[in-house]
C-alpha cells in the first residue's frame, strides 16, 4: 500500500477518534442537565429519562449539574449543634478551629457558607459533622443522651411585606432539624 | 452539489478543531494554578484540610470508605493520619509545576487527579470553582505545550508546537457553553417571578451579599436590570461567543464575575475566578495586538516621510 495513502488514512481515524472523545465526553453533562431541567419544567416522557447518573464522569467531576446562583435561600440561616449529657447538662458545641481564626475566619474557611448549604441537603453529613464536634469539645459520645442539630434563621420578607413592616427581615427563629 | 457540501461541511469541521490554535494558554494555566493553590494554602494554615479530609475529621477514614467516589480512595489508602499531608504537598507541588509552566501536561494531569481526589474525599467542601477547574485541568493536560511563559520552554529550551491544535480549547469552550447556557435554563425555570427582579432583591439582603445595608441596590430598576441583564448575558453568551461579538462578549463577562466577587461574600470569590480562567479560553494571543501596537506607536512614532521616501 501507498505509504502515503496508509498516512492520511491514520491522521483521519486520528481526527474522527479526537471528535468523538471530545463529544462522548460532552454528552453525560449535556444529558444529565437536559433530564434534570425538563423535570423541573414539568415535561414527562423519554426526556426524563436523560437524568441519570453517570458515576465515571460524576467521580472526576466532569458531569456537573450547572446553575450558578440559580438559587438562593429565602432566609439567612446559622446550623448550629448542641448535646444533653446524661446528667442532664446542656452543651453547645463550638467548632474551635473556625473559631480560631478570629477575623480571619471569611478568608480562611471562605468556603464555609457553601458548606453549610450542602450540609442543608445531607443529613448524613450533618450528623458526621456532630460526632467530630462531640470529639473536638472533648466529650465523650458515650455519655451524650440526645444530640440536637437546630437552625437559627430569620427569613427576608417581600418587598411589599417588608414595605408595610418597615424592616425587610422577620423574627429570628430557631427550628430542630434533627434530633437522636 | 452533495458532496461539495459535505466536503465544505468536513473542511470546516478540520478548521474548527484541528485548525491553527491561538488561544492564551499561558493566562488559563497560570490562573488555574493560582486558583487551585490559594484555597490550599488556606486549607493548610487553618487547619480546615485536617477539619474536612482528615482521618479523624468530619467525614471519619472507617465511615469514608463506604461513602466515597474511587477517586476520594488516595487519601483512605494508608492508615496513618500524616498520610493526608503528603497528598496536600504532592497537590501543591503539582500546582507548582503547573503554575511555572514545568513538565506541564504531566504536573496538569497530577493536579487534576489530586485536586479531584481531595474534593471526592469529602463532598461537603464542595463548590462551584471545582466543577469549572476539573474541565480547565483535563483540557490543560491535552492543550498544545510548552506554552510561551512556561519553564519547559523559558529553561528546558523546548520548541513551542509549530502547529497547535484547537481542539483542547474546544474542548474547554464547550463546557463553558454548557456552563452558562444550563444557567440560564436554571434561572428561568426557578421558582420566583423574573419578572420583577425579586430574587435580586432577596440575594441583596442574604448573608452573601456584602452590602445589605445599600438600599439603591435593591431599588426596583437595580433589581429588574441585575436579573435581567445577568439572564441576558449569561444567556447569549453560549450562542454569540462564536460570532465576531467573542472579544467584547468574553471580557463583558469576565467583568461581571469580577462585579460579582466584589458584591458577594468570600464563599464564592474563588468561584468567579475559575470562571474567569474558564472565559481565558476564548480569548486569542492576537486579541491584544492592537493595544500593543498602539503602545509602541506612541513610544516610537514613525520617522516622518524623508524626500528620497516620498519619490520612492
Amino acid at each position: 500500500m501507498n505509504p502515503q495513502t496508509t498516512s492520511g488514512w491514520r491522521k483521519s481515524a486520528r481526527k474522527v477518534a479526537i471528535v468523538l472523545v471530545l463529544i462522548g465526553s460532552l454528552l453525560p453533562p449535556l444529558c444529565m442537565n437536559i433530564g434534570a431541567y425538563a423535570q423541573q419544567a414539568g415535561w414527562s416522557g423519554p426526556i426524563l429519562k436523560l437524568n441519570r447518573q453517570f458515576p465515571s464522569f460524576y467521580a472526576l467531576l466532569l458531569c456537573q449539574m450547572w446553575g450558578l446562583f440559580s438559587y438562593i435561600s429565602p432566609f439567612n440561616f446559622t446550623i448550629n449543634y448542641r448535646v444533653e449529657l446524661t446528667d442532664g447538662e446542656i452543651v453547645t458545641l463550638h467548632d474551635f478551629k473556625k473559631e480560631a481564626a478570629g477575623a480571619w475566619q471569611s478568608i480562611l474557611f471562605h468556603n464555609e457558607p457553601k458548606a453549610d448549604l450542602n450540609f442543608y441537603a445531607n443529613p448524613g453529613a450533618l450528623r458526621n459533622y456532630m460526632e467530630y464536634l462531640i470529639r473536638t469539645n472533648g466529650l465523650d459520645p458515650a455519655g451524650v443522651a440526645r444530640r440536637t442539630i437546630y437552625l437559627h434563621y430569620q427569613s427576608v420578607l417581600p418587598r411589599d411585606q417588608a414595605a408595610a413592616t418597615g424592616t425587610h427581615y422577620g423574627p429570628e427563629t430557631d427550628r430542630v432539624i434533627d434530633s437522636y | 452539489m452533495l458532496s461539495t457540501v459535505i466536503r465544505t461541511t468536513l473542511a470546516r469541521l478540520n478548521e474548527f478543531f484541528f485548525g491553527p490554535d491561538k488561544t492564551q494558554w499561558d493566562l488559563v494555566r497560570i490562573g488555574a494554578a493560582i486558583t487551585i493553590l490559594l484555597p490550599l494554602v488556606f486549607l493548610g494554615i487553618s487547619g480546615n484540610y485536617a477539619r474536612l479530609y482528615g482521618h479523624w475529621g468530619m467525614l471519619p477514614r472507617n465511615q469514608a470508605v463506604d461513602v466515597v467516589y474511587w477517586p476520594g480512595f488516595l487519601f483512605l489508602m494508608k492508615a496513618d493520619p500524616n498520610w493526608i499531608w503528603k497528598i496536600y504537598w504532592a497537590t501543591i507541588a503539582a500546582a507548582l509545576c503547573l503554575g511555572l509552566g514545568l513538565w506541564t501536561r504531566i504536573a496538569a494531569a497530577a493536579t487534576f487527579f489530586l485536586y479531584v481526589a481531595t474534593v471526592q474525599r469529602n463532598l461537603i467542601s464542595f463548590n462551584g470553582e471545582h466543577g469549572i477547574l476539573a474541565f480547565v485541568l483535563v483540557a490543560l493536560v491535552f492543550a498544545p505545550a510548552p506554552q510561551r511563559w512556561s519553564l519547559d520552554h523559558l529553561i528546558l529550551k523546548k520548541p513551542l508546537p509549530v502547529k497547535p491544535e484547537a481542539w483542547p480549547t474546544r474542548f474547554l469552550q464547550f463546557n463553558v457553553c454548557l456552563m452558562y447556557f444550563f444557567t440560564t435554563v436554571g434561572k428561568l425555570l426557578g421558582a420566583w417571578k423574573l419578572g420583577s427582579g425579586e430574587i435580586w432583591y432577596q440575594i441583596t439582603l442574604s448573608d452573601w451579599f456584602r452590602f445589605p445595608n445599600v438600599e439603591w441596590f435593591r431599588t426596583p430598576w437595580v433589581s429588574w436590570l441585575a436579573v435581567h441583564g445577568s439572564l441576558l448575558i449569561e444567556g447569549s453568551f453560549p450562542f454569540l461567543v462564536w460570532t465576531r461579538l467573542r472579544l467584547p462578549l468574553v471580557l463583558l463577562l469576565i467583568a461581571f464575575h469580577v462585579l460579582i466577587a466584589i458584591l458577594f461574600s468570600n464563599g464564592v470569590l474563588f468561584f468567579n475566578i475559575a470562571a474567569i480562567v474558564a472565559l481565558c479560553g476564548f480569548l486569542k494571543a492576537t486579541d491584544f495586538d492592537w493595544l500593543i501596537n498602539a503602545r509602541r506607536v506612541r513610544r516610537y512614532p514613525p520617522d516622518p516621510p524623508t524626500a528620497s521616501s516620498q519619490a520612492s
